[in-house]
C-alpha cells in the first residue's frame, strides 16, 4: 500500500514535472520486493544495495564470516531504490555499499534528479538506520566497444557527471566515496574490457577484484 | 560392452546432454570462487540457482551450486569438486530434468544411490539432505514438459524417502510447503507450473529451519 501510494505520488509529480520517467515496478522488481519484505526480520552485517551490477555479486561467498545481504535488483534504478528502503534498513546493517543510477541515465534522467534521489536515499537510511554507515560507490563506467545496448552508448560522459555529484554528496554529508574507477576504469575512462563481456556487467575476476579492494581500503 | 550387451538394463550409457554453455560457465565460475570449507551446499537445477540462499539463511554459510537444466548425471559430475571442501552438509534437489529427458525413474534412483555413495566415500562427514523433487502442475506446464508425470515424481521421492536413514541421510518433505492436496505443485506459488516464484522461497528457508535440518 506505502509503495502503491508513493509509486502513484511520483506518477503525478511526474505528470507534473513532464519528461520525468520515475517508474521502476515491474514483474522482476516486484517479485523481488515481495521476497525482501519477507525477509525484513533478518540482521545484516553488510549490504550491498543497487541495480544487476550488484545482484549479480555473489559477495556472501567472496566475503566469508560476515552476514552480507545482496539487495540488489536487476534493472533498478535511484527510485525503485527509495521506494523499498524500508526493507533496507529493517536489516540495521552495520554497513551499507550503494551503487545505482546508469539505469536512471539508461533512461534518460537527468544527473540533478538522481543526485537529488541520493540525497533522499541518505537521508531515509540515516533516520531510519542511523548506525548504519553508508559508503556511496561510484558508477561504474561502460566499455562502449562491447556495449550491446544502444540506449547506454555515448553514456559515459552522464556517468562523470554523475560521479562528481555523488562525490560532492558524500563529502556534504560526510560519507565514505568509494572511487571505483581506480580498479575498473582504463586509460581512457572506459570498462576494462578483460572485467566484462557486454560492457557494463563483471564477471567474477572483477567481483573479486572489487572485493580486494574494499578490503585493502578497509571498507571491509 | 559385453556385460552391456548381455545386461542392457544394468547399466545404461550415462546421459551427457547436460553438457552446454551455461553448465561450462558456471562450473568455470565455480571454480573461480575462494574455497570455502564446512559451507551448506545447495546443488541442484534452475530451482535451486533461483534460489537466493545467502539471503533466505543468513549466517549459514551457504553455497548456491544450483546449475539451470541439470540433470542427476550433471550433478554427478561436479560432485566430487563439491566434496573437495568437505561440506557440513549438502541440501540436494535433483531429477526433474532427468524425467523430462526421458531418462527413467529406476535410473535416476541408480544415481542418487551413486551420488550419496559418492558423498559418503569422499566427505564422510558431510550431513546428505534428499529434497523431495517437486511436483509439477499440469495445467500451468508449458508444452516441453508436459511429458513430466506426478506419479513418477511421486516414485522417485518414496526411493529417495527410504533412502534416509535420519543419521546422514535426512528426507526433506518438500511437499509439505509447494504440494497441493492434488499432489501438483501448487499454483500460487509457482509462475510456470515447475519452478517456485522467486518471493516464495522463504517458505522453503522457513521449513528447513522449522524442522531443525539448518
Amino acid at each position: 500500500m506505502v509503495a502503491l501510494a508513493l509509486c502513484m505520488f511520483w506518477k503525478v509529480a511526474a505528470h507534473a514535472q513532464s519528461k520525468i520517467d520515475s517508474s521502476y515496478s515491474n514483474w522482476y522488481y516486484d517479485a523481488r520486493y515481495e521476497l525482501y519484505n519477507h525477509l525484513k526480520h533478518h540482521k545484516a552485517d553488510i549490504v550491498f544495495l543497487g541495480n544487476s551490477i550488484t545482484e549479480r555479486g555473489n559477495w556472501a561467498e567472496l566475503i566469508p564470516g560476515k552476514i552480507v545481504s545482496n539487495r540488489g535488483i536487476g534493472g533498478d534504478n535511484s527510485f525503485g531504490v527509495l521506494a523499498r528502503l524500508e526493507a533496507v534498513t529493517a536489516l540495521k546493517p552495520k554497513k551499507l555499499f550503494l551503487m545505482i543510477g546508469v539505469n536512471d541515465l539508461g533512461r534518460g534522467l537527468p544527473v540533478e534528479v538522481i543526485l537529488n534521489n541520493y540525497k533522499r536515499i541518505i537521508r531515509h537510511i540515516q533516520t531510519e538506520s542511523p548506525r548504519t554507515k553508508i559508503y556511496l560507490q561510484s558508477v561504474l563506467p561502460m566499455n562502449e566497444n562491447k556495449l550491446n545496448y544502444d540506449y547506454l552508448k555515448g553514456k559515459n560522459v552522464l556517468v562523470k557527471q554523475l560521479n562528481d555529484g555523488i562525490r560532492l554528496i558524500a563529502s556534504e554529508y560526510k560519507l565514505e566515496f568509494i572511487n571505483l574507477h581506480e580498479i575498473m576504469a582504463d586509460e581512457n575512462g572506459e570498462l576494462r574490457e578483460e572485467l566484462t563481456s557486454d560492457g557494463i556487467h563483471l564477471n567474477t575476476v572483477a567481483y573479486k577484484i572489487w572485493v580486494n579492494y574494499l578490503k585493502n581500503k578497509k571498507y571491509l | 560392452m559385453y556385460s552391456l550387451a548381455v545386461f542392457p538394463q544394468v547399466e545404461p550409457a550415462p546421459d551427457t546432454g547436460y553438457i552446454n554453455t551455461h553448465y561450462t560457465a558456471m562450473n568455470k565460475l565455480f571454480a573461480e570462487m575462494p574455497p570455502l570449507k564446512k559451507a551448506v551446499v545447495f546443488v541442484g537445477n534452475s530451482i535451486t540457482e533461483a534460489g537466493k540462499w545467502n539471503d533466505l539463511l543468513p549466517g549459514h554459510k551457504v553455497l548456491n551450486r544450483g546449475i539451470s537444466g541439470d540433470i542427476t548425471y550433471g550433478v554427478m559430475a561436479r560432485l566430487p569438486e563439491i566434496l573437495k571442501n568437505k561440506p557440513r552438509k549438502i541440501f540436494l534437489m535433483i531429477g526433474i530434468n532427468d524425467l523430462k529427458r526421458g531418462i527413467p525413474v529406476e535410473t535416476i534412483e541408480n544415481n542418487y544411490r551413486k551420488m550419496v555413495e559418492m558423498i559418503r566415500e569422499q566427505s564422510p562427514g558431510t550431513k546428505i539432505y534428499l529434497q523431495s523433487v517437486l511436483p509439477v502442475n499440469y495445467d500451468m506446464l508449458i508444452e516441453s514438459f508436459r511429458v513430466i508425470k506426478n506419479e513418477d515424481v511421486a516414485k522417485l521421492n518414496r526411493t529417495l524417502r527410504s533412502m534416509a536413514d535420519n543419521k546422514k541421510i535426512f528426507y526433506v518433505d518438500l511437499h509439505e510447503v509447494f504440494a497441493d492436496e492434488k499432489g501438483e505443485l501448487k499454483k500460487e506459488e509457482s509462475p510456470d507450473g515447475i519452478h517456485i516464484k522467486i518471493q516464495s522461497y522463504y517458505l522453503w528457508a522457513e521449513y528447513l529451519i522449522k524442522n531443525k535440518y539448518l
